[in-house]
């Protein structure tokens, strides 16, 4: 059968707009323009730098348009790249728009905002929502989870005082109060003005079929008042989302395995440890070994050539 | 205490340091009367491993007697004879409510570290590098052994350390790895590496019904132990191309199942394993995977390639298209010790059959002062060493 391809042609060429898709090749200017232009304007617009790295940049810039400008004067060439260089730099630095961050589509503006912030995540705990629920509600049991958490002390019903690890040891206090408490689901609060911090935050507890525990998602918000950022460093310096996410894991090691994994207090080889001086043992008390009382060898001094101990076993 | 410190590569010391405590309840202290040195061992020593620190006290093969326990302890008594198993594994977890004990959620301190690299995070292990716990290891006259309610077995008196000790990783190891295979009446298997694992692979695949074994190394004394522990034929791959040798073997058909017991430090002298070495010292890539490759080639279409080899970073230039191509199945993982160690202490003791001795493969003891010389003549298989044991 043959197909008249000819008509079909000219009608998707737009019936004689031919020159504006020769100007707008992809497309992007869509049909009347219009969608097309704001999209382009948006880009334009639209931060992609985050603040420290924006300083960062505008400085940076601004010192190599001087080296340029210098260099300039005494006619090196040189100057021209440096000057170049330092405007592109000072513009992203003072728009918050990067040209080649836009091409690749990377945006670090996000990023900064949400590590000075706030927080969600969630995790899968082996118990029921009640047994969960219940030990969170005793928000007396909260510091021994929270690990930024020094005290929480509950005053009535709804209120808590809250004390939190500061830096140069001065610690962050402020009062919070339960704005919503459905047993077993979901427990809300919120700081009361006038303390150190700004919070607020909540817990849901999901169950899950099929025996495989409760889903608990935990959102939390801090805001440091002006005058206490200096201290509040130490509450935000490990970010907010990483803190929430070693919270929440301490809580499901707690309420599975009853216990907090750690290393500390482990002996080893270095530090305080690293002495090579005999250790009194903790265990030789029943055992009859004379090694205990003599001084241990120094690595590197001891033995000889060990080929009398070698050789056991079924080597061919 | 004594204990065997890593201090950098290629840098073993034994030093003087405190003796453990109880930190967490579920914990027991352990006096180590044996304890072994580990082929991945070997990866930390070469420092391979990241995230290892000075002074890290190493050893994740290891047995004794209990001398202490923390107050939830309810199932241990001080006295007791114990062999560890080198997974961390806290008994509550999704995963080890599902027997994947070394897959657990709550052992690994710092799992966030591990999270980063791979996902999520693996269980915490015995002196295996901080970012599987920094837990310290073994090989030391005590040890501190966290949820010791879950993980240790008791082992009874009357047999020697030598037949038990390797309960504690490679006989499991070994045993899983062949188990991974799945293996059917008829099957022949191919074993690279010729070590501990894979001696203990070979004998694996004999009790799982394995028609043929057929071992693969490079080191005289290793194919020999192969051939007369392991009753394996061998393939010498400096000698003879493996996947050429294998079709030859098995009528055109291939390997029904091959397992890399060699992991991420495969030596090899073919232009792939030298652009691994290279790549690795220039640091562009971690691991050295030589080994899996010819597994991959050489394995026949549908069959299972099962991976007991250590691997830790990333890989390059695998063929995966040969894997896919073919269909394989390809089992791997930090080996489930907690599964095995009753069942293969069945059989070592018999309990009516002849009993199986797994201390063939040792060949060298040592006191535990003489650790930095061990890892050496380990490493550079010198003095035809295979196994070496540390006593303490």
């Amino acid at each position: 059968m043959q197909i008249e391809t000819t008509e079909i042609t000219l009608e998707a060429r737009g019936s004689g707009r031919v020159g504006e898709r020769d100007r707008d090749p992809w497309g992007r200017l869509g049909e009347r323009g219009e969608r097309g232009r704001r999209k382009l304007r948006k880009g334009r617009e639209g931060k992609n730098v985050g603040r420290f790295e924006r300083w960062v940049s505008g400085s940076a810039g601004a010192g190599l348009v001087a080296m340029g400008a210098k260099a300039l004067f005494h006619r090196k060439w040189s100057g021209v790249l440096a000057a170049g260089l330092g405007a592109g730099l000072l513009q992203r630095g003072i728009t918050g728009h990067c040209f080649a961050y836009e091409a690749l589509g990377m945006d670090t503006a996000q990023a900064s905002e949400k590590a000075t912030g706030c927080a969600e995540r969630c995790v899968t705990i082996r118990r029921s929502p009640e047994d969960l629920y219940r030990y969170w509600r005793n928000l007396e049991n909260l510091p021994r989870i929270l690990e930024h958490i020094k005290s929480v002390n509950v005053t009535s019903g709804r209120e808590s005082d809250w004390v939190a690890h500061g830096l140069f040891k001065k610690d962050l206090e402020w009062t919070a109060e339960i704005i919503e408490d459905r047993e077993n689901e979901v427990i809300r609060w919120r700081s009361v003005p006038g303390g150190d911090v700004e919070t607020s935050g909540s817990v849901r507890f999901e169950p899950l079929g099929h025996d495989r525990g409760t889903v608990v998602t935990a959102s939390i918000e801090y805001r440091p008042a002006s005058s206490t950022l200096a201290r509040a460093v130490k509450l935000l310096r490990k970010g907010v989302e990483k803190r929430l996410a070693d919270d929440l894991r301490h809580f499901k090691q707690a309420m599975e395995a009853g216990e907090i994994p750690t290393i500390d207090g482990q002996p080893s080889g270095r530090g305080r440890d690293h002495d090579n001086q005999p250790h009194p043992s903790r265990f030789r008390r029943e055992e009859s070994s004379e090694k205990s009382d003599e001084p241990q060898p120094v690595a590197g001094e001891s033995s000889e050539s060990p080929q009398t101990t070698a050789g056991e076993g079924g080597a061919s | 205490m004594k204990a065997v410190c890593w201090n950098g590569k290629h840098d073993i010391r034994v030093e003087n340091v405190p003796d453990p405590v109880i930190i967490n309840p579920r914990d027991a202290i352990v006096r180590v009367t044996s304890t072994a040195i580990c082929g991945s061992d070997l990866h930390l020593y070469d420092g391979v491993i990241p995230t290892m620190e000075k002074g890290d006290i190493l050893g994740h093969e290891f047995m004794g007697e209990v001398v202490e326990v923390g107050p939830e302890v309810k199932n241990l008594s001080p006295g007791d004879r114990v062999v560890v198993p080198f997974t961390i594994a806290c008994g509550k977890c999704f995963f080890c409510e599902r027997k994947l004990w070394s897959l657990c959620d709550n052992s690994n301190p710092n799992a966030s570290m591990a999270e980063m690299l791979y996902g999520y995070s693996p269980s915490g292990l015995f002196g295996y590098s901080h970012l599987l716990g920094g837990y310290a290891g073994g090989q030391a006259e005590y040890v501190r052994v966290p949820y010791a309610d879950v993980g240790p077995l008791r082992v009874p008196d009357g047999i020697p350390d030598e037949q038990v000790l390797f309960l504690s990783d490679i006989l499991p190891t070994g045993y899983m790895a062949a188990e991974n295979c799945d293996i059917q009446p008829g099957d022949t298997v191919a074993v690279w590496g010729c070590g501990p694992v894979g001696q203990f692979a070979i004998q694996s695949a004999w009790w799982l019904g394995a028609e043929r074994v057929i071992a693969i190394d490079e080191i005289p004394e290793r194919l020999e132990m192969a051939r007369e522990y392991g009753k394996a034929e061998t393939i010498d791959f400096g000698e003879e191309d493996v996947s050429e040798r294998l079709r030859d073997m098995t009528g055109g058909l291939g390997p029904d199942a091959c397992i890399d017991a060699v992991g991420l430090e495969a030596h090899g002298t073919s232009p792939d394993a030298l652009y691994d070495r290279v790549k690795q010292k220039m640091m562009l890539a971690t691991d050295r995977p030589h080994a899996l490759r010819q597994a991959m080639y050489a394995c026949r279409k549908g069959g299972t390639v099962s991976v007991p080899g250590v691997y830790a970073g990333f890989l390059d230039k695998v063929p995966f298209g040969a894997a896919f191509g073919k269909g394989l199945k390809i089992r791997m993982g930090q080996t489930h010790v907690h599964r095995y160690m009753q069942p293969l202490l069945d059989r070592i003791q018999g309990n009516g059959a002849p009993g199986f001795d797994p201390s063939f493969i040792i060949t060298h003891e040592f006191p535990i002062d003489e650790a930095p010389y061990a890892y050496e003549i380990f490493k550079e298989k010198e003095k035809d060493c295979i196994k070496v044991v540390l006593k303490t």
